[in-house]
């Protein structure tokens, strides 16, 4: 095993690959592998008050991926700080809190407690396509991303990082909004916004009628982003979307990212990460840093 | 656990055994799967990875037997998945995780169990009629609902002491009722009564009323979600406790995505209770705690205490559901 480890944003993850968001609940997938293998584990989507989620179907196959509208179902901020936050700060894991909120004031609210415990990241959510308020509403406008990253940057010495539409015109402009505004990091992409119709009931497959595509049929349009955000922008791009294998995770490496989040992947094998962290060390051996993060090192 | 944290119960490869029609569009599945075979009970599930980079998702699928190595699943053509899941012959290879989820308590079977199943909810109930004979004590009635054809029926009189079948079309009903006492239960042939109907209307049957122990009956329970709510206010009405095996769409089918959770109603705390250790509460998706704990409205607590069927299921008591219309 050759040493992989990242320094992200001033933490240190033992190797750049973490868990994404709305993937990973300690008491289930830690059944399957110790969640101190990955680099980081990132927790579901955590809101200031319990949200009971959107009604099901919330998920539908696709080709090669998945539509999924959960809704940011969770217990609130503060059963996930005395349950998931707790037993995983109690085993050593390296946590990024992923943040949630209808409104930029709940946000606030979810950042301020969360700042008072132990957790070692803060992933803004202004991207999840599957809530009527808050989520993806602002992360498609420069602005609202902006002015949540700087009143969030006000409150907390934990280093943010803003997690990426893809639904919208230019990501390299929010990216940049973001960075402006003092994220330290910023995260890419979450879903693209699809949909699925059953011919027989002519209704849509998912309650909630569109939902968010992920799997490897979006890894293309990730590694594009990915690239084009890592050019545009200083600070350290986590890139993620369809990765199933280390040679995917290395593709994000080539484009530009200082890590990997593994999401579907690991929804499709409970065992996809640490899968993946091996087959990594194959693909990274024998490479230098600037050989293996190819776009800072200049193409195009 | 291998080196490196690696636990040793991930997917697996099984190979198919046989691969039959049971009925039009409904298959059972053997395979060669010792790990899981050794401990699977009924009410649990698998998931089947199918051979195809385009259809990524496990098809969960109830455990219909699982003895000497090989676990029975028994399908329905549902989709492409299904569809090219049939398309498998014996000697392929497919991927499997599992068991996965709680199945049903035996254990607090009393002296008459009451086996109410529809449609593809019959084959996960073939296996617990076999468990509670092996088991034995109890008097094992089955009633079995189809929209057409039916399957898994000489199963059933293996095992349990009667059973009465019913479809909603197609095969004449005469076909379906097979009802006999004691050894006679694996030699008899399906007795005729030339009716068609649903679960229903056979459970509220004066045959099916006259077996009934209501006292000391359980019921277990698995089919469709409106067969399941009939059934719960059935058991309800009379004082029966049911167990209910719950099917909804699933992504990973192992408590990760969140995507099959049901409406629950909360536990109310016992006297004196004790604090849920950061243990038990990691990772559960149990919304009662709310902000200090409260919330505005029952409706509202009613609506946020969830629970995945997937690991918390599928099998719940009945009572614990928030059904549709309640």
């Amino acid at each position: 095993m050759i040493d992989m480890r990242v320094d992200i944003c001033g933490v240190k993850w033992k190797n750049p690959v973490a868990a994404a968001a709305g993937t990973f609940v300690a008491a289930e997938s830690g059944k399957y592998y110790d969640p101190n293998l990955p680099g980081a584990v990132t927790t579901k989507g955590v809101s200031l008050a319990p949200w009971p989620g959107n009604p099901t179907p919330r998920v539908a196959e696709t080709y090669g991926g998945m539509l999924n509208a959960v809704g940011l179902e969770n217990p609130g901020v503060d059963a996930y700080i005395s349950g998931e936050l707790k037993y995983l700060k109690e085993r050593g894991v390296t946590v990024i809190a992923n943040v949630a909120g209808h409104s930029a004031d709940e946000y606030c609210a979810v950042v301020r407690k969360l700042s008072e415990t132990d957790v070692d990241m803060l992933e803004l959510n202004v991207s999840c396509p599957n809530v009527a308020a808050g989520g993806m509403a602002f992360g498609v406008d420069r602005n609202a991303v902006g002015e949540l990253t700087g009143r969030v940057r006000k409150l907390t010495d934990k280093p943010v990082i803003v997690k990426l539409s893809p639904n919208v015109t230019d990501i390299c402009d929010i990216a940049a909004a973001a960075e402006d505004a003092g994220a330290d990091a910023v995260s890419l992409i979450n879903t693209l916004v699809g949909m699925r119709i059953d011919i027989r009931s002519g209704k849509p497959v998912l309650a909630n009628v569109t939902g968010g595509l992920s799997g490897p049929a979006v890894k293309p349009v990730a590694v594009a982003m990915v690239y084009r955000v890592a050019k545009r922008v200083r600070i350290p791009v986590i890139g993620m979307g369809g990765i199933m294998t280390g040679a995917d995770a290395m593709e994000f490496l080539l484009a530009g990212a200082s890590a990997v989040e593994v999401g579907t992947a690991a929804l499709l094998d409970p065992n996809a990460l640490p899968r993946i962290i091996e087959e990594l060390d194959v693909c990274v051996a024998g490479r230098s840093a600037a050989q293996i993060h190819g776009s800072k090192t200049g193409w195009g | 656990m291998t080196v490196g944290g690696l636990k040793e119960n991930g997917i697996r490869r099984a190979e198919i055994i046989e691969h039959i029609p049971l009925a039009s569009q409904v298959f059972q599945l053997k395979l060669h799967a010792p790990d899981v075979a050794a401990v699977a009970v009924p009410g649990q599930f698998v998931n089947v990875y199918l051979n195809d980079a385009a259809m990524l998702l496990p098809r969960p699928i109830g455990v219909a037997d699982a003895t000497d190595a090989q676990v029975t699943l028994i399908y329905a053509v549902a989709g492409r998945g299904t569809e090219l899941l049939s398309r498998y012959a014996s000697g392929t290879c497919v991927r499997l995780l599992g068991p996965n989820g709680n199945g049903y308590n035996l254990g607090a079977i009393g002296a008459h169990a009451l086996l109410i199943g529809g449609g593809l909810g019959v084959p996960p109930l073939l296996f617990a009629a076999k468990r509670i004979r092996e088991r034995g004590g109890a008097r094992i009635t089955a009633v079995l609902g189809y929209k057409d054809e039916p399957y898994c029926l000489r199963g059933m009189k293996l095992f349990c002491d009667s059973v009465y079948g019913i479809s909603e079309r197609a095969a004449p009903v005469s076909e379906l009722s097979a009802r006999a006492s004691g050894t006679e239960a694996a030699g008899s042939e399906p007795k005729c009564d030339g009716k068609t109907g649903n679960v229903m209307d056979l459970l509220t049957s004066t045959e099916v009323g006259e077996e009934l122990d209501a006292g000391n009956a359980t019921v277990l329970s698995c089919g469709p979600a409106p067969m399941l709510r009939a059934v719960a206010r059935w058991a309800q009405m009379r004082g029966i406790r049911a167990q209910v095996s719950l099917e909804e769409r699933m992504g990973c089918g192992y408590g990760a995505c969140v995507c099959c959770t049901c409406a629950v109603k909360p536990r109310e705390e016992p006297a004196g209770g004790r604090e849920a250790s950061a243990d038990e509460t990691a990772g559960r998706t149990d919304l009662n705690g709310g902000i200090g704990g409260r919330f505005e409205s029952e409706g509202e607590r009613r609506g946020l205490v969830r629970r995945k069927v997937c690991t918390d299921g599928p099998v719940f008591q009945s009572d614990e559901i928030v059904w549709g219309d309640d």
